[in-house]
């Protein structure tokens, strides 16, 4: 009987942790959301200002091109973000066996702040390393 | 004594389980509003060549302008 009592507290103990990584996952995941609204907004303030500095179509197109890179790298990250919260909620409908999977879509976004930081490096943004709370998720092997 | 264990035992489990589907609720409401958030992030490349084709329109509207005032 002991150990049955024992084995129910365990359980819910067990699950509670479950629980408590997903929030922390759904916190980072909601810091990463407002950090890649941030980079919308410069990289639009960026647009817009160099834009206006334009005379003629060449410089248009040249505006337009210099912002490709940074365009596709956030495109990337609003995919990944999408799909780290998939992940997030199949794993609280699974269970803690998928856990390693959020894991694995949170590094997916991750690894792309610093193509997209490059990118906006070539229009003479700079973006600011990811918020501490996103890269403690990964402890000493962030990547 | 056993019907009393027996009894406590129900009750926590009981207590456990609704504890947990709350906890399960409010993660997916979490999770869904989360979503709609990101689901309304604004897409880049649209922003950007709606700013292009503004400024392309603003471009060729002075061109106009400039070629009216030609005698």
């Amino acid at each position: 009987m002991k150990c049955a009592a024992m084995t129910l507290v365990a359980a819910s103990m067990v699950a509670g942790c479950g629980a408590s990584q997903i929030r922390t996952q759904l916190s980072a995941a909601t810091v990463a959301t407002v950090a890649l609204q941030g980079v919308h907004a410069v990289a639009m303030s960026a647009t817009s200002e160099a834009l206006a500095a334009c005379e003629d179509e060449p410089c248009v197109e040249a505006v337009e091109e210099r912002m490709r890179p940074v365009t596709l790298a956030y495109e990337a990250s609003r995919f990944a973000l999408a799909g780290w919260v998939e992940a997030l909620n199949i794993a609280q409908s699974a269970g803690d066996e998928v856990f390693s999977s959020l894991l694995v879509a949170a590094r997916r976004f991750v690894e792309l702040w610093s193509p997209l930081a490059a990118s906006l490096r070539g229009v003479g943004v700079d973006l600011p390393d990811l918020p501490p709370l996103v890269l403690s998720l990964f402890g000493s092997e962030a990547p | 004594m056993m019907p009393v264990i027996d009894t406590l035992i129900t009750a926590i489990t009981q207590i456990a389980a609704q504890s947990t589907e709350a906890e399960r609720k409010s993660i997916a409401r979490a999770i869904d509003d989360l979503r709609r958030r990101i689901d309304s992030l604004p897409s880049l490349s649209e922003d950007i060549q709606k700013a292009v084709d503004e400024r392309r329109a603003k471009l060729e509207q002075a061109i106009i302008e400039r070629s009216k005032k030609i005698p």
